[in-house]
This record gives C-alpha cells, sequence and structure tokens, in this order.
C-alpha cells in the first residue's frame, strides 16, 4: 500500500467512528466565532473528511472548514468516541499537500 | 459574513503562504525573515558553554512581534497574479524581509522576557548553558500545515546538530517548542534521546520571597499546547501561589482552555483576531487588571486585538520576587 | 426551490440562508445515521424571523424541520427534500435569571451544559442531565422531553418548564406565551406539557422559562459490584426503603462491566454487576448516610465497594468511570469487530423504561432476546426510575442484520409493554418507533388516543407543515 493510501485509510478509519453526537461542538473555538455553521467545528470537519473519501465534497468549502480549524485540541478530549479529532485533521492537511512525506 | 470571504480568499491563498513558509524554514531556518539581532541580541552576558540543560529558545518569543507585521503584508497581497510573482520572487529572495519592521521596544521586552527565564532556571541551581549555534526554530509550522517530509528532515538536522554538541537535555521556554521535542520528534525520529523540558517543570520554588506586593487582579491563561499538548498547568499556578499572587480562574481554563486564535493567523488574520476578541472578552469579563499568558503566540494575538488590556508573560511577573 | 431560497433571504437576510450542499448534508444527518436532504439550512436569530419563515412557508407549502444540535437518536431533527431545516443555534441568550423566584429564561440554542456553567456559583442547577448534556439545546430537550442520571430524583423536562414562547404552524406564524413565572399555574389546558416531548411537531420554541433548583450541599457515593442480580435488585430495594434521598442509582451489567474493565482501564475495578448509588444530604450527616449506604452494599453481598464522602472525592477515585465509558467502550468494541476498513459501526441504544421492581425480570428477558438473535449487547442504565438503555452494534454494510434489528427492536417493546413498562423513556418516537408506539397503544386497548393526537396535531398545524411524519403513525386508528 502507498503512503497516501495508507494515510486515507488511517484518517478514515478514525473519522468513520463520529456517530454525531455533538459533545465536541461546545467548546470549538472557530465555531463560535461567526456563522455558528456546523461546517466550522469539529463534527462537521470530520465528517466532511468522511464525504471527501466516500462520495465526494466541494473542495473549497472543505479547505475552507479544514484550514480554519486551529488545531487546539479542545475537541480531541470531549469525544467520546476516542476520536483524535485534530490528529485527523492535521493528518488530512497533509493528505491534501499530497501526502508530503507519504507519497 | 464578510470574514468568512475573507477566510475562503486566504484559503485560495493558503497554498502559497504555505510555500513561502515552507520555503523559508527548509532553506534559511526561520518561517519569516528575522534579523540576526533579534534572534540572539537578547544574550547579554557570558553563558556557559557548557552543561547539564541546553536552553533551548526555540526562537518564537523572538519571531511574535515580527509575525503582525508579515501577516499584514500577505494581507495586502490581493491579487492572486501578484502573489505568484511574489512566490517566485521568495525562491531567490526572503520576500518576508520587506514587511516593516516592529519597534525596538517590541523587540526589547521579548528579550528580557527570554532573559528572565534564563535567570529563573539559572537561579533554580540547574546546570544551564547556551550556544546560539544550535538554538534553532523547530518547525512548528511545518508540522501545523502537515508537512511531514519537510518536517522530518528539518527535524533530524535539529537534532543531529543538538546531538554533536553532546546535548542530551533541553529547557525550552514555549509551548510549541515545548511539543515539538516532547511529543513530535520521538515519534517521528528513529534514535532521539533527547529529553526537552518547559522551564515551568523545573524551577524551584524556594528561590522567590513569598510576599506578593501586586495590587491588580491578574487572570490566567493557559496555552493550548502546555495545558493539552504537554498537562503542564498546575505548575504556573503553584509557582503563584507560592509567591502569593492572586490569580482568577477564566471560563474555560487548565486542560480545558480556550484557544488564543493565534494558529490560524498566518492562513486567515481576520478569522484568528474574531478568536483573539473572544477569548480576550472571556478573561476580562473576570474583573482581572492583567492577563497571564505562557506562550508568545497568545501573547501576540492578544496584544493584537487589543492596546488597551495589559498582557503579560508569566516569567516577567514571577521573575520579580526571586530572591 | 432557487425561488425560495432567494425569497427566504430577502425575508431574513441572506447570511441566514445556507444553500451550499456541505452544509446541507450536515444539517441532514442526526446521532444514529440518519440521513435526509433539505432545500435550504435557516438560522433565524429573533422570534420575529422564526415567525417570518413561518408565515412564508405555510404560504407556499414549505415544510420546516427544526433542529437543535441534531444529537437525537430516534429521527425527530432529520429534514426531508420538501423543506428546510430551521437550526436555533444562533439563539443562543441567556435573557433573565432570578433566584429568588427560581427561574432562568433563555433562548432555545443554549446549551445544557451552558446553562449550568451560567448557575455555577449560585448554588443553583438545573437538574435535567442526559448523557448528551454537552450538545444538547434546551430547545431540543424541551421537545425530546429529555431526562438523564438524577432523573429518579427530579424526572424529566416535562417537570422543569414553568413557561414557554413559540410560534404556531399558521397563516400568520402567531406568537404566544404560555405559562410563566411561577411554579403553580391552573391556567385551563396544560399546553406546556403538550409541547414538552412533541417532537417539534406542534410548535416551535422560541424562548423558555425553566425552572432551577438548589444544587445539594454534600453528594456521598457507593458503588459496588453483584455477582447475583437478585442481589443488586435487594440492595436498591433495601436503599429506597431506608428513606434516603437518592440522586443517582446506575447499574451496568456483569458482562458490560467486563467489557468496559477490559476496554477501558477504569480506575475502579471488580465483576459482577456494577452499582453506583448517589445520595444527596448535608456536610454534617454525610458520614453517617454513607455508613448507612455502605452497610447496605455489604448486607446484599457486595464486593469491591468504593465509597466517597463528596462528589469530588467521587471524581478523583473515578466511581462513574465504568457508567461513563459505556458507550466510549461501546464504540470501541464495534470498530474493532468491523473485517473491512472502511466500514462505519452503527451504534444503536435502545430505550425503555419498566418499573423498578420488575428489573431483574427485565434484564433476563433482555438478555434472552439478545441470544436469540445474536447480537452482543452492552447493558447500563437509571435503575432508581427502571430506565434501560441496552446497546447493540451492526456494521453500516450488513443488511441482513438491519432488517433483524427492526425484529430485535420490537421485541424489547413488547417486553417492556408486558412488564407494565413504555417502550420510549427519553429518547422519542422519531420514524422509528412509530410501530412500537402502534403496539403498546394497541395493548391497552387504547388506540383511541393516538387518534386523539393526530387531532391535537392538525389544530397545531392545519396544513402539516411542522415536522411531518415524525412520532405519529399516519392512520391506524
Amino acid at each position: 500500500m502507498s503512503g497516501l493510501a495508507e494515510l486515507r485509510r488511517e484518517i478514515l478509519r478514525d473519522v468513520l467512528k463520529c456517530s454525531y453526537c455533538a459533545m465536541c461542538e461546545w467548546v470549538c473555538p472557530t465555531l463560535d466565532v461567526e456563522s455558528n455553521n456546523r461546517l466550522y467545528g469539529p463534527r462537521g470537519r470530520v465528517n466532511l473528511i468522511a464525504s471527501y473519501f466516500r462520495e465526494g465534497v466541494d473542495i473549497g468549502i472543505l479547505k475552507e472548514s479544514i484550514y480554519t480549524c486551529l488545531v487546539c485540541m479542545a475537541c480531541t478530549r470531549q469525544c467520546p468516541a476516542g476520536i483524535d479529532i485534530a490528529e485527523d485533521i492535521r493528518k488530512f492537511r497533509l493528505f491534501l499537500d499530497g501526502g508530503n512525506g507519504v507519497g | 459574513m464578510e470574514v468568512m470571504e475573507l477566510v475562503n480568499r486566504y484559503i485560495n491563498n493558503s497554498n502559497l503562504i504555505i510555500e513561502i513558509i515552507r520555503r523559508n524554514i527548509m532553506k534559511r531556518g526561520y518561517p519569516i525573515y528575522i534579523p540576526n539581532k533579534a534572534l540572539y541580541g537578547w544574550i547579554d552576558e557570558d553563558f556557559p558553554r557548557d552543561g547539564e540543560y541546553f536552553f533551548y529558545t526555540g526562537l518564537m518569543y523572538q519571531m511574535a512581534p515580527y509575525i503582525e507585521r508579515i501577516v499584514n503584508m500577505l494581507q495586502k497581497l490581493r491579487s492572486g497574479v501578484l502573489f505568484k510573482v511574489i512566490n517566485i520572487l521568495n525562491r531567490v529572495v526572503d520576500v518576508s524581509r520587506f514587511s516593516s519592521k516592529p519597534s525596538h521596544e517590541e523587540v526589547m521586552k521579548m528579550h528580557k522576557i527570554i532573559r528572565n527565564i534564563y535567570s529563573l532556571v539559572y537561579r533554580s541551581g540547574l546546570s544551564v548553558w547556551y550556544d546560539p549555534s544550535i538554538d534553532k526554530y523547530a518547525g512548528v509550522l511545518l508540522y501545523e500545515f502537515g508537512l511531514m517530509d519537510d518536517l522530518k528532515i528539518y527535524a533530524e538536522r535539529i537534532s543531529d546538530a543538538l546531538s554533536s554538541m553532546g546535548v542530551n537535555k533541553i529547557v525550552t521556554i514555549d509551548p510549541h517548542t515545548t511539543y515539538m521535542f516532547k511529543k513530535v520528534f520521538p515519534s517521528l525520529l528513529e534514535n532521539y534521546s533527547i529529553e526537552a523540558y518547559s522551564y515551568l517543570e523545573l524551577i524551584d520554588e524556594d528561590i522567590f520571597v513569598g510576599s506578593s506586593a501586586e495590587q491588580n487582579k491578574f487572570v490566567i491563561h493557559d496555552p493550548c499546547y502546555y495545558a493539552r499538548g504537554v498537562g503542564v498547568f498546575s505548575e504556573p499556578r503553584k509557582l503563584l501561589d507560592r509567591i502569593g499572587v492572586e490569580y482568577i480562574e477564566p471560563k474555560f481554563n487548565r486542560v480545558d482552555t480556550y484557544c488564543c486564535g493565534g494558529p490560524v493567523e498566518s492562513l486567515s488574520p481576520l478569522f484568528s483576531a474574531k478568536i483573539g476578541v473572544k477569548r480576550l472578552g472571556m478573561l476580562v469579563d473576570t474583573g482581572a487588571d492583567e492577563v497571564i499568558t505562557m506562550c508568545p503566540i497568545c501573547m501576540a494575538n492578544f496584544r493584537r486585538v487589543s492596546k488597551e488590556v495589559n498582557i503579560i508573560d508569566l516569567s516577567e511577573l514571577i521573575s520579580k520576587y526571586i530572591k | 426551490m432557487e425561488d425560495h431560497v432567494k425569497n427566504l433571504s430577502k425575508l431574513i437576510g441572506h447570511d441566514k440562508v445556507y444553500v451550499d450542499p456541505a452544509t446541507i448534508k450536515l444539517y441532514s444527518k442526526n446521532a444514529v445515521y440518519y440521513e435526509g436532504n433539505a432545500l435550504a439550512i435557516v438560522f433565524p436569530e429573533s422570534t420575529e424571523d422564526v415567525s417570518k419563515i413561518v408565515r412564508y412557508a405555510y404560504e407556499n407549502d414549505l415544510k420546516i424541520y427544526p433542529q437543535g444540535s441534531a444529537s437525537e437518536i430516534v429521527g425527530s431533527s432529520t429534514p426531508k427534500d420538501d423543506g428546510i431545516v430551521m437550526s436555533f443555534v444562533r439563539m443562543r441568550k441567556i435573557k433573565d435569571v432570578s433566584y429568588i423566584d427560581s427561574y432562568v429564561v433563555c433562548e432555545p440554542g443554549v446549551r445544557l451544559v451552558e446553562l449550568n456553567n451560567y448557575l455555577k456559583g449560585s448554588g443553583y442547577m438545573f437538574p435535567i442531565d442526559p448523557a448528551s448534556i454537552k450538545s444538547a439545546t434546551v430547545g431540543g430537550a424541551i421537545n425530546s422531553g429529555s431526562g438523564g442520571m438524577m432523573g429518579a430524583k427530579y424526572g424529566t423536562m416535562k417537570d422543569w418548564v414553568l413557561g414557554l414562547e413559540v410560534v404556531l404552524p399558521n397563516e400568520e406564524g402567531s406568537v404566544l406565551r404560555l405559562g410563566g413565572k411561577t411554579t403553580k399555574n391552573r391556567e385551563g389546558y396544560d399546553l406546556i406539557r403538550l409541547i414538552v416531548g412533541s417532537e417539534g411537531t406542534l410548535a416551535l420554541v422560541t424562548e423558555a422559562i425553566l425552572r432551577i433548583t438548589l444544587a445539594p450541599e454534600e453528594v456521598v457515593t457507593v458503588a459496588g459490584f453483584f455477582n447475583d442480580l437478585e442481589d443488586l435488585m435487594r440492595c436498591v430495594i433495601n436503599i429506597k426503603e431506608s428513606k434516603l434521598d437518592i440522586l443517582i442509582m446506575e447499574f451496568v451489567d456483569d458482562v458490560t462491566t467486563k467489557i468496559t474493565i477490559d476496554t477501558i482501564k477504569p480506575r475502579v475495578s471488580g465483576s459482577g454487576h456494577l452499582l453506583i448509588t448517589s445520595v444527596s444530604t448535608v456536610k454534617e450527616a454525610a458520614q453517617r448516610v454513607l455508613d448507612k449506604l455502605i452497610d447496605i452494599y455489604n448486607r446484599n453481598n457486595s464486593s469491591n465497594i468504593v465509597s466517597a464522602r463528596s462528589m469530588e472525592e467521587a471524581e478523583a477515585l473515578g466511581i462513574f468511570d465504568i457508567r461513563r465509558n459505556l458507550y466510549p467502550a461501546t464504540i470501541k468494541i464495534a470498530s474493532s469487530s468491523l473485517e473491512v476498513d472502511e466500514e462505519k459501526p452503527y451504534i444503536f441504544v435502545e430505550d425503555i423504561s419498566v418499573p423498578p421492581s420488575r428489573l431483574v425480570e427485565a434484564v433476563k428477558r433482555l438478555r434472552n432476546i439478545s441470544e436469540k438473535y445474536g447480537f452482543p449487547m452492552t447493558l447500563g442504565g437509571h435503575v432508581g426510575d427502571g430506565n434501560l438503555h441496552p446497546v447493540v452494534w451492526i456494521r453500516e454494510g450488513d443488511r441482513e442484520k438491519m432488517d433483524q434489528f427492526n425484529n430485535f427492536v420490537m421485541d424489547i417493546m413488547k417486553m417492556a409493554v408486558e412488564l407494565d413498562g413504555v417502550i420510549s423513556s427519553e429518547h422519542g418516537i422519531g420514524m422509528v418507533k412509530k410501530d412500537g408506539l402502534i403496539m403498546s397503544y394497541r395493548r391497552r386497548n387504547s388506540l383511541y388516543a393516538l387518534k386523539l393526537m393526530r387531532e391535537i396535531k392538525r389544530i397545531f398545524d392545519p396544513k402539516s407543515i411542522l415536522n411531518p411524519d415524525k412520532m405519529l403513525p399516519s392512520d391506524v386508528y
């Protein structure tokens, strides 16, 4: 398996654990700051990543969502499913970058 | 909505910003241009050239005043074409040189913070030494942008340089550098054996006189990468308690701290500022007169959004009480 | 469709209407893998906004699907493509609080955790504490009729709403103010209690006046393990007989306890069924109450007893670790049970109640049902009020298991009804339990009750534009 495919597998496996409970959202600074749109919170980011891999999603909106994340790890602590949200987002940036280091 | 549109424009330019920063770090050893005097000008005495703990500044405090300037410059580059020109230009010259310079006072303030921290560890009885040639930026932005290939090469360079000078223990002074050495490098590099400690973990409480003379009310803001990253949050409180400084806990504290907004500054400055305003609001709402930070990024972001509130570094406060 | 979006934007402002596919997708899901679709997502910021949208929707036969945080698990918040999602997340002001009169006035988008953080320090609390307390909103909790761990003492949402401001789904988008700031209120039919638990089918809640109560001065807690379920139940009965002021009484069965201990390494450990009891008391009496509680546990053959004289001590000892990590542990097991990498584990939480005296029987029968279908199951619940939450997991691609799952749930619901219990305690009916609703009323020869509900719905919502096809079965009476 190539590095990029391995990275994809790692990220996807983790984000698919999301059950949409929303317990991550109340601590997210970026969700709160402007529109309150789920797009700019951890639950939205995690599920957009899953959508990107599984059925496709508008890349512009996806990037807006992913690159506004502070990677401050507040959400990671809240997730009852133990999803490493901040790390998945960081890894996904790596993926979007064409897998600098894993290609 | 206006902010999101700006964010959008920035995201579209983000690859270029990332490329400029990447190239700078890999070629020049820092993400943005900073004159040598600003990086190492804080050294004003003869530091020991050998010892047990290497004093590793990671250059974050030195860079903080410059970040705002470069961000402002990038913000003005609205046209994508101009951006591309800049990017090509950057391959030959470091374009971040062309941004305006921070004031002398700002640079000096940061230098004083570093010297204070050095005094704190030195007075705590640690055998600490310094050599500017191996005190490098730790690659924080490469990590945050997910540029792992570059980071690995870069981290190997840092680690090899340290090893070649016989360094196996370091004292770090900001949360981001601390996180790189404690969490990122060990999982990235084979044969990595450097033990890293935040200075907050190493200070001996007995070096302080235990009678605070502070009139102002303080509120404490934990940086994400100390509190959640490496679990450092009780240490600063113990020191303040020991000195007798009264401080207020804000909404969202310790491991549950709330980000200052700093990390997205280079990609979307306006978005970052909005978060800074929100967090600073929570801190000021406690009724405090001054905000205690422990991270140059937090400090810079709060200062950027408010000139009225007094933002200080923990080391400035506690070093006043060294016996 | 584009016309609707344009018109709505003109009506309430373009920054309150979203139509991009990514946003629509994120607002068309809930916490149990239901996925709908919608024409647009609207974010009203005031009662006036809500009323305007309703008037427009009424005139144009546009359906409205109200939504809080969409953390519900029965399908009560998911939209269909004949309408718009109305998200209340931007209406999140806490407007007023009075400790003398014991109420708080807030908008529907306030999360329960934020409400309690706001009250922290005053000595008061809002006592409805569902597992989703960090995500659940006031509006969502009202419409779901939420409960929680302290249900045995404080009941559910229906006991804590003093007043409501609602917008009716009629031609005028009428704004009504029901109830008020007093605990006693006998002004005609109790319309508030009708709206609480109505799953967004009757009216749109735009403001709530909630009762608050003093937090207990001291809480003592004991946890212990029981090999025999009968011993555990006798312990429960003895505690109830001893006239202690029970705050929390949580149960985790032996299989689940073992799984959870193996998966998450909690700080409290033992083998058998776990019973955790917290009792509300005052500082001076704490030790005496604690001794009494420990004695009851001991008399009923409990092992590995851990006790705490305060909530802080209980947290420090990790007494609630196993109960709280039941769901995380289940997710871990479910994920590791996947055979194919890119599959999603589906996790389903059931929500029946039986009278507490029938719990032993209920647990035994639940296990038989789980065995019959070959569904591995974790089991925990609120013994204080007889509310059980069996949890099962299925691979998303497993069509066969999904089909069996519906029968499995029906068997569980039948069992609850046979033991004089209910098919839904605090999660609701939504789209998944309509059959159960019919079964339950039929068994009591009371199907006419569903007809009454239909008529009530028709009076509130004559054109059926508000959360249509939710909760009420269409025609069986």
